[in-house]
Protein backbone atom coordinates (compact mmCIF):
# COMPACT_ATOMS: atom_id res chain seq x y z
CA UNK A 1 0.00 0.00 0.00
CA UNK A 2 1.41 3.41 -0.60
CA UNK A 3 -0.93 5.48 1.29
CA UNK A 4 0.49 7.54 4.30
CA UNK A 5 -1.99 5.52 6.16
CA UNK A 6 -0.70 2.34 5.85
CA UNK A 7 2.25 3.32 7.59
CA UNK A 8 0.27 3.50 10.82
CA UNK A 9 -0.13 0.92 13.08
CA UNK A 10 -3.08 0.52 15.02
CA UNK A 11 -2.66 0.54 18.63
CA UNK A 12 -5.44 0.33 21.52
CA UNK A 13 -7.04 3.62 23.02
CA UNK A 14 -5.66 4.78 26.07
CA UNK A 15 -2.41 3.04 25.08
CA UNK A 16 1.28 4.64 25.63
CA UNK A 17 1.44 4.55 21.67
CA UNK A 18 -2.13 6.38 21.50
CA UNK A 19 -1.10 8.95 24.23
CA UNK A 20 2.20 9.57 22.42
CA UNK A 21 1.00 10.28 19.12
CA UNK A 22 0.57 13.20 17.22
CA UNK A 23 -2.67 14.71 16.43
CA UNK A 24 -2.21 14.27 12.62
CA UNK A 25 -0.93 10.39 13.33
CA UNK A 26 -4.00 9.61 15.48
CA UNK A 27 -6.13 10.95 12.67
CA UNK A 28 -4.81 8.93 9.85
CA UNK A 29 -5.15 5.57 11.95
CA UNK A 30 -8.43 7.05 12.18
CA UNK A 31 -8.45 7.01 8.41
CA UNK A 32 -7.10 3.43 8.42
CA UNK A 33 -9.84 2.18 10.47
CA UNK A 34 -8.94 2.38 14.20
CA UNK A 35 -11.90 3.74 15.57
CA UNK A 36 -9.89 3.69 18.85
CA UNK A 37 -6.95 6.62 17.74
CA UNK A 38 -10.45 8.53 17.70
CA UNK A 39 -11.39 7.58 20.97
CA UNK A 40 -8.04 9.21 22.10
CA UNK A 41 -8.56 11.94 19.79
CA UNK A 42 -11.59 12.48 21.47
CA UNK A 43 -10.24 12.54 24.60
CA UNK A 44 -8.07 14.96 24.25
CA UNK A 45 -9.88 17.75 22.67
CA UNK A 46 -14.04 16.38 23.86
CA UNK A 47 -13.58 19.39 26.69
CA UNK A 48 -11.72 22.24 24.64
CA UNK A 49 -14.71 21.99 21.94
CA UNK A 50 -17.06 21.88 24.07
CA UNK A 51 -16.31 24.91 26.69
CA UNK A 52 -15.97 26.94 23.33
CA UNK A 53 -19.39 26.23 22.29
CA UNK A 54 -20.43 26.34 26.33
CA UNK A 55 -19.33 29.60 26.72
CA UNK A 56 -21.30 31.13 24.23
CA UNK A 57 -24.39 29.26 23.77
CA UNK A 58 -26.58 28.23 26.21
CA UNK A 59 -26.36 24.39 26.91
CA UNK A 60 -28.70 22.67 24.96
CA UNK A 61 -27.02 24.75 21.70
CA UNK A 62 -23.83 24.02 23.26
CA UNK A 63 -24.22 20.16 23.61
CA UNK A 64 -25.65 20.07 19.64
CA UNK A 65 -22.69 22.33 18.23
CA UNK A 66 -20.34 19.94 20.14
CA UNK A 67 -21.87 17.07 18.53
CA UNK A 68 -22.07 18.94 15.23
CA UNK A 69 -18.26 19.65 14.87
CA UNK A 70 -17.48 15.88 15.81
CA UNK A 71 -19.74 14.60 13.07
CA UNK A 72 -18.37 16.81 10.42
CA UNK A 73 -14.55 15.47 11.77
CA UNK A 74 -16.04 12.16 11.81
CA UNK A 75 -17.70 12.63 8.26
CA UNK A 76 -14.67 13.59 6.37
CA UNK A 77 -12.48 12.46 7.83
CA UNK A 78 -11.15 10.62 4.99
CA UNK A 79 -10.63 14.26 3.21
CA UNK A 80 -7.86 15.04 5.98
CA UNK A 81 -4.59 16.27 5.08
CA UNK A 82 -2.43 15.74 7.65
CA UNK A 83 -0.30 19.35 7.66
CA UNK A 84 0.52 19.47 11.77
CA UNK A 85 -2.34 21.50 12.21
CA UNK A 86 -5.07 19.39 13.57
CA UNK A 87 -6.31 21.77 16.17
CA UNK A 88 -6.82 24.51 14.11
CA UNK A 89 -8.38 22.26 12.06
CA UNK A 90 -11.06 20.95 14.58
CA UNK A 91 -11.44 24.62 15.83
CA UNK A 92 -12.14 26.17 12.61
CA UNK A 93 -14.83 23.79 11.88
CA UNK A 94 -16.16 24.74 15.24
CA UNK A 95 -16.22 28.34 14.23
CA UNK A 96 -18.59 27.62 11.35
CA UNK A 97 -20.41 25.98 13.01
CA UNK A 98 -20.71 28.48 15.52
CA UNK A 99 -20.66 31.50 12.78
CA UNK A 100 -24.17 28.85 11.05
CA UNK A 101 -25.67 29.00 14.44
CA UNK A 102 -25.10 32.99 15.03
CA UNK A 103 -26.66 32.92 11.52
CA UNK A 104 -30.19 31.13 13.06
CA UNK A 105 -30.38 32.66 15.86
CA UNK A 106 -30.03 36.41 14.41
CA UNK A 107 -33.41 35.49 11.67
CA UNK A 108 -35.07 34.85 15.09
CA UNK A 109 -33.76 37.75 17.42
CA UNK A 110 -31.36 39.79 15.56
CA UNK A 111 -29.96 42.33 18.29
CA UNK A 112 -29.23 39.55 20.63
CA UNK A 113 -26.26 37.61 18.93
CA UNK A 114 -24.70 41.10 19.18
CA UNK A 115 -26.07 43.37 22.04
CA UNK A 116 -23.75 45.28 23.69
CA UNK A 117 -21.98 44.96 27.31
CA UNK A 118 -23.01 48.06 28.53
CA UNK A 119 -26.39 47.52 29.58
CA UNK A 120 -25.04 44.94 32.19
CA UNK A 121 -21.58 46.92 32.85
CA UNK A 122 -22.52 48.46 35.41
CA UNK A 123 -22.56 45.73 39.05
CA UNK A 124 -24.86 48.26 40.71
CA UNK A 125 -27.53 47.63 37.72
CA UNK A 126 -27.81 44.14 39.19
CA UNK A 127 -27.45 44.45 43.04
CA UNK A 128 -29.53 41.14 43.51
CA UNK A 129 -26.59 39.37 42.09
CA UNK A 130 -23.75 41.07 44.21
CA UNK A 131 -26.09 40.65 47.22
CA UNK A 132 -26.19 37.09 46.63
CA UNK A 133 -22.57 36.28 45.92
CA UNK A 134 -23.19 35.75 42.46
CA UNK A 135 -20.06 32.68 41.73
CA UNK A 136 -17.55 34.21 39.74
CA UNK A 137 -17.96 31.40 37.11
CA UNK A 138 -21.49 32.42 36.34
CA UNK A 139 -21.02 36.08 36.60
CA UNK A 140 -18.18 35.65 33.78
CA UNK A 141 -20.50 33.69 31.92
CA UNK A 142 -23.14 36.52 31.90
CA UNK A 143 -20.59 38.89 30.65
CA UNK A 144 -18.80 36.92 28.48
CA UNK A 145 -22.15 35.99 27.01
CA UNK A 146 -22.89 39.70 26.46
CA UNK A 147 -19.64 40.30 24.66
CA UNK A 148 -19.72 40.83 20.50
CA UNK A 149 -19.62 37.45 18.78
CA UNK A 150 -15.93 38.28 16.70
CA UNK A 151 -14.25 39.41 20.39
CA UNK A 152 -16.34 36.96 22.55
CA UNK A 153 -15.15 33.91 19.64
CA UNK A 154 -11.47 34.85 20.03
CA UNK A 155 -11.30 35.71 23.86
CA UNK A 156 -12.79 31.80 24.32
CA UNK A 157 -10.37 30.68 22.02
CA UNK A 158 -7.71 32.26 23.39
CA UNK A 159 -7.90 32.17 27.06
CA UNK A 160 -10.18 29.04 27.52
CA UNK A 161 -8.46 26.83 24.47
CA UNK A 162 -5.29 27.89 24.60
CA UNK A 163 -4.72 29.12 21.03
CA UNK A 164 -2.24 31.12 19.71
CA UNK A 165 -2.79 34.41 17.65
CA UNK A 166 -1.94 33.04 14.48
CA UNK A 167 -3.83 30.46 14.64
CA UNK A 168 -7.21 32.24 15.66
CA UNK A 169 -6.44 34.96 12.70
CA UNK A 170 -5.87 31.51 10.59
CA UNK A 171 -9.45 30.78 12.00
CA UNK A 172 -11.52 33.67 11.68
CA UNK A 173 -10.25 34.57 8.56
CA UNK A 174 -8.31 37.71 10.04
CA UNK A 175 -5.49 39.37 10.45
CA UNK A 176 -3.09 38.91 13.59
CA UNK A 177 -3.83 42.62 14.12
CA UNK A 178 -7.43 41.80 14.24
CA UNK A 179 -7.54 39.29 16.77
CA UNK A 180 -5.48 41.43 19.14
CA UNK A 181 -7.67 44.34 18.57
CA UNK A 182 -10.76 42.07 19.48
CA UNK A 183 -8.98 40.58 22.46
CA UNK A 184 -7.91 43.75 24.06
CA UNK A 185 -11.52 45.15 23.37
CA UNK A 186 -12.82 42.59 24.96
CA UNK A 187 -10.84 42.32 28.29
CA UNK A 188 -11.33 45.85 28.46
CA UNK A 189 -14.96 45.26 28.68
CA UNK A 190 -14.58 42.57 31.26
CA UNK A 191 -12.56 44.75 33.54
CA UNK A 192 -14.54 47.58 33.27
CA UNK A 193 -17.85 45.52 33.36
CA UNK A 194 -16.59 43.43 36.65
CA UNK A 195 -14.23 45.41 38.99
CA UNK A 196 -12.76 43.46 42.07
CA UNK A 197 -14.65 42.50 44.98
CA UNK A 198 -15.19 44.60 47.86
CA UNK A 199 -15.22 48.01 44.76
CA UNK A 200 -18.68 47.87 43.61
CA UNK A 201 -20.10 49.49 46.89
CA UNK B 1 -15.35 60.69 35.89
CA UNK B 2 -16.62 57.75 37.69
CA UNK B 3 -13.27 55.83 38.42
CA UNK B 4 -13.19 52.40 39.82
CA UNK B 5 -10.27 49.61 39.93
CA UNK B 6 -10.38 46.86 37.16
CA UNK B 7 -8.83 43.59 37.47
CA UNK B 8 -5.41 42.71 36.29
CA UNK B 9 -5.21 41.13 33.11
CA UNK B 10 -3.60 38.28 35.08
CA UNK B 11 -6.35 37.72 37.44
CA UNK B 12 -9.07 37.78 34.11
CA UNK B 13 -7.43 35.07 32.64
CA UNK B 14 -7.05 33.16 35.45
CA UNK B 15 -11.00 33.14 35.89
CA UNK B 16 -11.55 32.58 32.33
CA UNK B 17 -9.62 29.51 32.03
CA UNK B 18 -11.09 27.67 34.79
CA UNK B 19 -14.63 25.91 33.75
CA UNK B 20 -15.24 22.85 34.98
CA UNK B 21 -18.09 22.45 32.21
CA UNK B 22 -17.79 18.64 29.99
CA UNK B 23 -19.88 17.33 27.68
CA UNK B 24 -22.55 14.96 28.74
CA UNK B 25 -21.85 11.35 29.06
CA UNK B 26 -24.45 10.35 26.56
CA UNK B 27 -23.28 12.77 24.24
CA UNK B 28 -19.96 11.25 24.19
CA UNK B 29 -21.33 8.01 24.07
CA UNK B 30 -23.07 9.16 20.71
CA UNK B 31 -20.01 10.50 19.24
CA UNK B 32 -17.58 7.84 19.64
CA UNK B 33 -20.34 5.40 18.52
CA UNK B 34 -20.72 7.58 15.34
CA UNK B 35 -17.01 7.41 14.88
CA UNK B 36 -16.73 3.84 15.40
CA UNK B 37 -19.98 3.19 12.95
CA UNK B 38 -18.14 5.36 10.34
CA UNK B 39 -14.98 3.12 10.11
CA UNK B 40 -16.44 -0.23 11.06
CA UNK B 41 -19.56 -0.17 9.72
CA UNK B 42 -22.83 -1.67 10.71
CA UNK B 43 -24.58 -5.33 10.78
CA UNK B 44 -21.30 -6.21 9.29
CA UNK B 45 -18.69 -9.22 10.57
CA UNK B 46 -15.54 -9.08 11.86
CA UNK B 47 -13.99 -10.27 8.86
CA UNK B 48 -15.22 -7.46 7.11
CA UNK B 49 -15.29 -4.42 9.46
CA UNK B 50 -11.63 -3.08 7.96
CA UNK B 51 -10.90 0.28 6.26
CA UNK B 52 -11.85 0.16 2.68
CA UNK B 53 -7.99 0.01 0.85
CA UNK B 54 -6.41 -1.69 -1.92
CA UNK B 55 -2.75 -1.13 -2.60
CA UNK B 56 -2.26 1.82 -5.52
CA UNK B 57 -0.17 -0.59 -7.11
CA UNK B 58 -2.93 -3.80 -7.36
CA UNK B 59 -5.71 -1.22 -8.16
CA UNK B 60 -3.37 0.04 -11.35
CA UNK B 61 -2.69 -3.30 -12.36
CA UNK B 62 -6.33 -4.28 -11.98
CA UNK B 63 -7.28 -1.70 -14.15
CA UNK B 64 -4.91 -2.39 -16.49
CA UNK B 65 -5.81 -5.66 -16.81
CA UNK B 66 -9.49 -4.78 -16.81
CA UNK B 67 -8.70 -2.67 -19.62
CA UNK B 68 -6.97 -5.67 -21.52
CA UNK B 69 -10.08 -8.14 -21.04
CA UNK B 70 -12.63 -5.12 -22.12
CA UNK B 71 -10.61 -4.74 -25.57
CA UNK B 72 -10.56 -8.20 -26.57
CA UNK B 73 -13.87 -8.71 -25.56
CA UNK B 74 -15.05 -5.46 -26.99
CA UNK B 75 -16.41 -7.13 -30.35
CA UNK B 76 -18.48 -9.54 -28.95
CA UNK B 77 -21.71 -9.12 -28.16
CA UNK B 78 -23.18 -8.20 -24.61
CA UNK B 79 -26.59 -8.06 -24.50
CA UNK B 80 -28.72 -11.76 -24.14
CA UNK B 81 -31.11 -13.06 -26.48
CA UNK B 82 -33.99 -12.06 -26.65
CA UNK B 83 -37.23 -13.11 -24.37
CA UNK B 84 -34.96 -12.54 -21.23
CA UNK B 85 -35.62 -9.28 -19.45
CA UNK B 86 -33.49 -6.05 -20.37
CA UNK B 87 -29.65 -5.57 -19.33
CA UNK B 88 -29.47 -2.99 -16.76
CA UNK B 89 -28.94 0.66 -18.45
CA UNK B 90 -25.76 1.82 -17.18
CA UNK B 91 -25.46 5.93 -17.58
CA UNK B 92 -22.65 7.96 -16.95
CA UNK B 93 -23.12 10.42 -14.12
CA UNK B 94 -22.39 14.16 -15.08
CA UNK B 95 -20.86 14.11 -11.50
CA UNK B 96 -17.69 12.04 -12.54
CA UNK B 97 -15.40 11.25 -15.18
CA UNK B 98 -17.19 9.23 -18.19
CA UNK B 99 -15.92 5.47 -17.33
CA UNK B 100 -13.80 3.84 -19.94
CA UNK B 101 -15.97 0.48 -19.42
CA UNK B 102 -18.89 -0.77 -18.26
CA UNK B 103 -19.83 -4.58 -16.72
CA UNK B 104 -23.13 -5.71 -16.11
CA UNK B 105 -24.75 -8.34 -14.18
CA UNK B 106 -24.63 -10.72 -17.65
CA UNK B 107 -22.85 -13.80 -18.10
CA UNK B 108 -20.93 -12.82 -20.98
CA UNK B 109 -18.66 -14.96 -23.14
CA UNK B 110 -15.23 -15.40 -22.30
CA UNK B 111 -12.44 -16.04 -24.06
CA UNK B 112 -9.63 -19.05 -23.33
CA UNK B 113 -7.38 -16.45 -22.25
CA UNK B 114 -10.02 -14.28 -19.86
CA UNK B 115 -10.56 -18.16 -18.41
CA UNK B 116 -7.23 -18.82 -17.19
CA UNK B 117 -6.77 -15.36 -15.96
CA UNK B 118 -10.16 -16.10 -13.85
CA UNK B 119 -9.16 -19.43 -12.97
CA UNK B 120 -5.85 -18.35 -12.10
CA UNK B 121 -7.32 -16.22 -9.64
CA UNK B 122 -10.37 -19.12 -8.77
CA UNK B 123 -8.62 -20.21 -5.33
CA UNK B 124 -8.20 -16.54 -3.75
CA UNK B 125 -11.93 -15.95 -4.85
CA UNK B 126 -13.11 -18.46 -2.70
CA UNK B 127 -12.50 -16.25 0.17
CA UNK B 128 -13.81 -13.41 -1.69
CA UNK B 129 -16.74 -15.00 -2.89
CA UNK B 130 -20.04 -13.53 -1.53
CA UNK B 131 -22.69 -16.09 0.63
CA UNK B 132 -26.12 -16.13 -0.56
CA UNK B 133 -25.36 -12.98 -2.89
CA UNK B 134 -28.05 -12.78 -5.81
CA UNK B 135 -26.27 -10.86 -7.78
CA UNK B 136 -22.19 -11.02 -8.58
CA UNK B 137 -20.32 -8.07 -10.51
CA UNK B 138 -16.42 -8.36 -11.48
CA UNK B 139 -15.05 -4.80 -12.26
CA UNK B 140 -11.69 -3.14 -11.85
CA UNK B 141 -10.06 -5.81 -9.70
CA UNK B 142 -12.94 -6.39 -7.45
CA UNK B 143 -15.77 -8.05 -6.80
CA UNK B 144 -19.18 -7.05 -6.07
CA UNK B 145 -21.65 -9.21 -4.49
CA UNK B 146 -25.21 -8.17 -4.14
CA UNK B 147 -28.10 -9.30 -1.64
CA UNK B 148 -31.49 -8.39 -0.19
CA UNK B 149 -29.33 -6.88 3.04
CA UNK B 150 -26.57 -5.42 1.48
CA UNK B 151 -23.84 -4.62 -0.94
CA UNK B 152 -20.32 -6.33 -0.61
CA UNK B 153 -17.52 -5.28 -2.21
CA UNK B 154 -13.91 -7.52 -1.99
CA UNK B 155 -10.59 -7.15 -4.04
CA UNK B 156 -9.71 -10.14 -6.80
CA UNK B 157 -6.66 -10.50 -5.67
CA UNK B 158 -7.76 -11.95 -2.64
CA UNK B 159 -6.30 -9.47 0.00
CA UNK B 160 -8.24 -8.30 2.78
CA UNK B 161 -9.71 -5.59 0.93
CA UNK B 162 -13.32 -5.75 1.34
CA UNK B 163 -15.90 -3.74 2.49
CA UNK B 164 -20.05 -4.03 2.99
CA UNK B 165 -23.03 -1.28 2.19
CA UNK B 166 -26.17 -1.69 3.82
CA UNK B 167 -28.45 -1.46 1.45
CA UNK B 168 -32.14 0.07 3.05
CA UNK B 169 -34.36 -1.09 -0.06
CA UNK B 170 -34.25 -3.90 -2.76
CA UNK B 171 -31.13 -3.26 -5.02
CA UNK B 172 -33.02 -3.52 -7.85
CA UNK B 173 -30.80 -3.74 -11.14
CA UNK B 174 -27.01 -3.36 -10.16
CA UNK B 175 -24.02 -2.32 -13.05
CA UNK B 176 -20.76 -1.08 -12.98
CA UNK B 177 -19.11 1.61 -14.19
CA UNK B 178 -14.95 1.36 -13.90
CA UNK B 179 -12.79 3.71 -14.82
CA UNK B 180 -8.53 4.08 -14.24
CA UNK B 181 -9.34 5.48 -10.52
CA UNK B 182 -12.54 5.13 -9.95
CA UNK B 183 -15.93 2.93 -10.10
CA UNK B 184 -19.10 3.47 -9.75
CA UNK B 185 -22.09 1.17 -8.69
CA UNK B 186 -25.43 2.17 -10.28
CA UNK B 187 -28.61 0.73 -8.97
CA UNK B 188 -31.34 1.49 -11.96
CA UNK B 189 -29.22 3.24 -14.07
CA UNK B 190 -28.64 5.96 -11.46
CA UNK B 191 -25.16 6.40 -9.63
CA UNK B 192 -25.44 4.55 -5.67
CA UNK B 193 -22.21 4.51 -4.92
CA UNK B 194 -18.20 5.76 -5.86
CA UNK B 195 -15.66 3.73 -5.51
CA UNK B 196 -12.10 6.02 -6.32
CA UNK B 197 -8.55 6.00 -5.84
CA UNK B 198 -7.30 8.56 -3.86
CA UNK B 199 -3.95 9.09 -1.74
CA UNK B 200 -2.98 5.47 -2.51
CA UNK B 201 -5.96 3.99 -1.23
CA UNK B 202 -9.38 3.08 -2.74
CA UNK B 203 -12.06 4.72 -0.56
CA UNK B 204 -15.68 4.53 -0.65
CA UNK B 205 -17.67 7.69 -1.62
CA UNK B 206 -19.05 8.47 2.14
CA UNK B 207 -21.58 11.19 0.86
CA UNK B 208 -22.98 8.62 -1.60
CA UNK B 209 -23.43 5.29 1.24
CA UNK B 210 -25.10 8.42 3.32
CA UNK B 211 -27.82 8.57 0.68
CA UNK B 212 -28.89 5.23 -0.26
Amino acid sequence: VTGPETHIAAAPAGSAAADDASDDALMLRYRCGDANAFDALYGRYRMPIYRFFRRQLPGPDADECHQEVWLKLINGHRQYQPRGEFRAYLFTIAHHTLTDRHRRQMKHAAAEADADIDGIADPHSDPAATADGEADAERLQRLIAALPVAQREALVMKEMAGLSIAEIARITQTSEEGVKSRLRYAMQKLRQAWPPAGTTG
Amino acid sequence: MNERPTRSDEELQRLLAHDSSEPPTALDDRIRAAAREAVTGVGTSARRRRRWQIPAGIGIAATVLLAVLVVERAPEPTLPAGGQASPPVTTSPSSIPTPQVTTQYRAQPMREADAAREASAAEALQDTACENAATTLDAGGLRVCVSAGHLEISSLSGGECHDSLRLIRDPGQVSIAAAANHIAILIDGRVRWQIRCADGAWQIDAEATSHQ
